[in-house]
């Protein structure tokens, strides 16, 4: 079952192209980093998607039950508008449980659920405190905490975390994480490093077209790949003894070892890491794939060769 | 169900919003300082009147408050004159010298500074969070059209809010200057005179509020609102000459889309005549407010 469906979404915004033919699909479940360089329509997909820009062509299909409509995806959709500011005049608590009542809980309900996700963000003392009063990183957890409101399905982040200072930033992803629970999120940022320790899912966008999505594990090689960077060149002859039908790359001090199929990467270390103890070539450090950020620097790349 | 239920939470929200922004507060202060204005116009032209008099009569102001609100009911002179100012129709300038005439000239006036009134409160109501982007985390919840409508008729009650104050304002000032002034009658018939004054601000802000859904810049829609109102009571007093000085019956007809021509039958003492009024009033502010959501309805925001 997938949580969004985008089905060749076009859009247009005078002389610029912002959507060119998005095809995506996002399955429940997951927590989905969308990436991609400014202007590569990250946030009019998020503004398709929650139905706050209306598409010149395409289908789009969130949570199943066809495009947005607020008496359908009314409170099982929650979004995180980028550069939307929350109304500064009423106090945090009001405006949240304004929030609560609209997507349909009961005054009694849209109050307690406040407190929870004022609990969640950090915020609990500052509820009575008005927009205006609290700092860019106070906002943003509210504007955070709105999205936790209720049961929401599909929850759409865009730029999350941008101005939290680095121990929220943490606090968030924690936040995050234990929200996937129940709910699927897709967090748009350019944060890559925050989106590998967040995601389990990614999408990478670029100049209005999605260019690749797949499991992290996938796109990283996590599960295939094991990076070893060395002070010496190692025995490349004798690593390929210890792991037939695997490959081997030695290149700027690191060493890449891709498993043969079916190989799990404790297996990988169990073969290769002898064979560079024995040879004393310096293990500095070991992880398994590459990192998101270069797997989405080598896709763009590709992208951007081919075109 | 949901629709009506978001339209009461919107309205609710909206109307604390506004009386928590320091925007309103000078709104209001701008009324109450025009309410007691009229009073005060009011009480200074009955002093004069009344040093004039004792300047002839010698020993008798006691009275001539009392007097002149008993004159003021019943003079033919008067009687004449406010039928003339009602375009002839007698029996609702019977109605009217029925009332306190500081209870009357404060509703006239009011119903003279309604449209302002709205425009300063309403005109960017939605363009400004539009603008800010705002709204996003409302139209997620509810639709566009419950949402605007919720906002209109927190902009309504607030209007109310604020002609009610005006009256409480007048009501004070009136007990506490005028002997012909019974605290608790008068009172009651100015919130009453308030309450139903207040409908001839029900097109307005269903213009204004229209005008908000068209663009998403501010000063544009202070603008267009401006001009619109102008350009509302400039047709309505051409339409009025060629209606009541050239009879000419399509102008008749033509200002029925304009909320000027329902301004007297508002007092008018015959309910039906009344009820259609503020029927035909919150029709037109219907359809003003419905035109410019089919704008919103279709764009991005």
């Amino acid at each position: 079952m997938k949580a969004l469906d985008l089905h060749d979404v076009h859009k247009r915004f005078g002389a610029i192209q912002a959507l060119g033919g998005v095809t995506l699909a996002i399955p429940k479940g997951v927590i989905c980093g969308l990436i991609g360089p400014n202007g590569a329509g990250k946030t009019t997909t998020f503004g398709v998607v929650s139905g706050f820009v209306h598409p010149d062509s395409g289908a789009v299909n969130v949570l199943g039950v066809g495009p947005f409509q607020s008496s359908i995806h009314g409170g099982r959709v929650a979004v995180l508008p980028q550069d939307s500011e929350l109304n500064p005049h009423l106090p945090v608590r009001s405006l949240l449980t304004y929030f609560g009542r609209l997507q349909g809980l009961s005054r009694h309900r849209a109050r307690t659920d406040t407190e929870r996700v004022l609990d969640l963000v950090g915020l609990r003392d500052r509820g009575g405190d008005r927009l205006r009063q609290l700092s860019h990183g106070m906002r943003r957890r509210v504007a955070i905490a709105q999205t936790l409101l209720g049961t929401p399905d599909l929850i759409l982040l865009d730029e999350p975390t941008s101005g939290l200072d680095p121990h929220l930033v943490v606090r968030m992803r924690d936040v995050f994480i234990d929200q996937a629970k129940k709910s699927t999120l897709v967090i748009s940022s350019h944060n890559l490093a925050e989106l590998e320790a967040t995601c389990n899912y990614i999408v990478f966008m670029e100049a209005g077209r999605i260019i690749r999505s797949g499991e992290i594990s996938d796109i990283t090689g996590s599960e295939t790949t094991v990076r070893y960077r060395l002070e010496k060149e190692p025995p490349l002859d004798a690593i390929r003894t210890a792991l037939p039908g695997g490959h081997v790359d030695w290149k700027d001090s690191e060493l890449a070892v891709i498993a043969p199929q079916k190989m799990a990467v404790p297996d990988v270390n169990a073969r290769v890491l002898p064979v560079l103890l024995d040879a004393a070539v310096g293990i500095r450090e070991i992880r398994s794939g590459k990192s998101l950020e270069d797997g989405y620097l080598e896709d763009r790349h590709r992208t951007l060769g081919a075109h | 169900m949901k629709m009506l239920s978001d339209i009461g939470v919107v309205l609710q929200y909206d109307l604390i919003e506004a009386l928590r922004s320091r925007r309103l507060y000078v709104v209001f202060a701008l009324f109450i300082f025009g309410a007691v204005s009229v009073s005060g116009l009011f009480i200074l032209t009955l002093s004069q009147a009344e040093a004039l008099y004792e300047k002839h009569s010698p020993g008798s102001t006691e009275v001539f408050e009392e007097d002149f609100v008993d004159v003021f009911a019943n003079s033919e002179a008067v009687g004449l004159f406010v039928t003339r100012l009602v375009r002839g129709d007698e029996m609702l300038a019977a109605e009217l010298l029925t009332y306190h005439p500081l209870a009357l000239f404060y509703g006239w006036t009011a119903l003279g500074f309604i449209p302002l009134l709205v425009l300063l409160t309403s005109c960017d109501s939605i363009t400004a969070d539009i603008a800010s982007g705002s709204c996003r985390f409302s139209l997620v919840r509810t639709s566009r059209l419950a949402w605007c409508t919720g906002k209109f008729g927190g902009q309504l009650a607030l209007l109310l809010v604020a002609l009610c104050s005006g009256g409480l304002i007048v009501a004070l000032i009136g007990n506490a200057y005028l002997k012909s002034v019974e605290a608790g009658p008068f009172l009651v018939e100015i919130l009453y005179v308030s309450m139903f004054i207040s409908a001839y601000g029900i097109p307005y802000l269903g213009l204004f509020m229209g005008i908000s859904q068209l663009t998403r810049s501010v000063n544009i829609a202070r603008m267009i609102s401006l001009v619109t109102l102008i350009g509302f009571w400039l047709i309505n007093v051409i339409l009025s000459k060629m209606w009541l000085i050239d009879d000419n019956k399509a102008a008749y007809y033509i200002q029925h889309a304009l909320p000027g021509i329902y301004k007297l039958n508002l007092w008018h003492p015959d309910l039906h005549t009344r009820a259609a009024a503020v029927a035909a009033l919150a029709l037109l502010g219907a359809v003003y407010f419905l035109i410019g959501h089919q704008v919103l309805a279709r764009r991005d925001v």
